[in-house]
């Protein structure tokens, strides 16, 4: 809940109200959960849909930008220590900001490990359409990292 | 740096968040959901009250149409604001099924197609109804007074009052777009203003179908 969150939300207060946007979604799905299909699939569909539809009524579209202090000061738990920012994980997130919302819940799961199956079902598109769309999204990486890098 | 490299700094990304794990469970305990509550308040309640508004107006026009069905100066503003009411109706009532079929287990895509469905709808409705609105607002004269106050529009007016008034309607329009596409940036990012500026200048409405063609492109894997 916590990436998907940190995913679609360019600030603290829109990560905390989407977190229990999509605590309140997940309470209300849970009693038409059908205990046969893998838990962790129904999981990412509600807080997904519900991300999603938060980020559009926000206006994705208007401004990707985080400013970098706000993202390393979240969570904000006064115990905890606030570590540098790993270069690679910026970059990452810059790249995510770039993207529409249904290619970031995409380049989410894969980087959350599931296999295409399992991005498939979530999502209600094909295992080749899976496949093809993570593979332009390598490749805009690559390309994404080298013109930044070119730019520094 | 390629992907392989980011993806493993993302899972120890997640490592650390695990730690703050126990943060997020007293989080979640003490959330005050009233923010999240609210919001989806605003999506089934406004729907709810214009179905009653709806069902009222059809009905109190229904009954003027009914008590001067013979005469035709009444009847027939009367049957245009029935008509204007009716399709009201049933585009909130289909507002409604959509809002009641949404499951938001089911599959991502499915689901943003059916909220893009819902948008596109609710941003019709609102752009023909204060479209439309200059134009109906003669016959609601008319009825009005006559069905309130007793009075008949045409005898104290006369006929020429009431075509300049169906002129002016006409003449508002492209005014009120005009209007709409100069100044919507002026009214704020999140206000009601500017939510209904931008649905007069066709912002929303290009906005509602760009979302859908995203999501066609999407699934068809374009």
């Amino acid at each position: 809940m916590f990436k998907v969150a940190n995913t679609y939300c360019r600030n603290a207060e829109d990560r905390r109200d989407l977190r229990q946007e999509i605590a309140v979604q997940l309470w209300r799905a849970f009693p038409a959960y059908d205990e046969a299909r893998p838990f962790p699939t129904w999981m990412y569909r509600v807080a997904l849909n519900v991300a999603i539809s938060f980020a559009r009524r926000a206006g994705y579209g208007n401004a990707h930008s985080v400013p970098l202090d706000e993202r390393v000061a979240e969570p904000a738990d006064s115990r905890a220590t606030i570590d540098e920012p790993d270069p690679r994980v910026e970059a990452l997130r810059e790249f995510i900001e770039q993207l529409d919302p249904l290619n970031r819940a995409l380049l989410l799961l894969y980087l959350e490990d599931h296999s295409y199956q399992q991005i498939a079902d979530v999502l209600g598109i094909s295992q080749t359409n899976v496949a093809t769309k993570i593979s332009r999204l390598k490749q805009r990486i690559r390309d994404f990292v080298g013109s930044t890098a070119r730019n520094r | 740096m390629d992907i392989d490299e980011m993806k493993a700094a993302w899972k120890q990304l997640e490592q650390r968040s695990e730690e703050t794990l126990d943060l997020s469970r007293r989080l979640l305990k003490q959330a005050q959901l009233n923010k999240a509550q609210s919001a989806m308040r605003r999506t089934t309640v406004p729907p709810l009250l214009e179905l009653v508004i709806d069902v009222l107006a059809v009905v109190l026009i229904g009954s003027f149409l009914g008590s001067h069905i013979d005469s035709a100066r009444f009847a027939l503003p009367a049957a245009v604001l029935q008509l204007a009411a009716v399709l009201k109706l049933a585009s909130t009532v289909r507002q409604l099924v959509l809002i009641r079929s949404i499951d938001y287990a089911q599959p991502v895509v499915v689901i943003q197609r059916e909220l893009s469905k819902l948008k596109l709808l609710r941003v019709r409705t609102t752009l023909v109804t204060l479209l439309v609105s200059p134009l109906l607002w003669t016959p609601l004269a008319i009825v009005g007074a006559q069905a309130l106050l007793g009075v008949d529009l045409y005898q104290a007016f006369g006929l020429r009052w009431i075509a300049a008034n169906l002129l002016f309607g006409i003449a508002v329009i492209p005014v009120a777009i005009w209007i709409a596409r100069r100044y919507a940036d002026r009214f704020g990012s999140t206000s009601f203003a500017k939510r209904l500026a931008d649905d007069i200048a066709g912002r929303s409405l290009m906005a509602a179908t760009v979302a859908i063609e995203e999501i066609a492109e999407f699934e068809t894997g374009r």
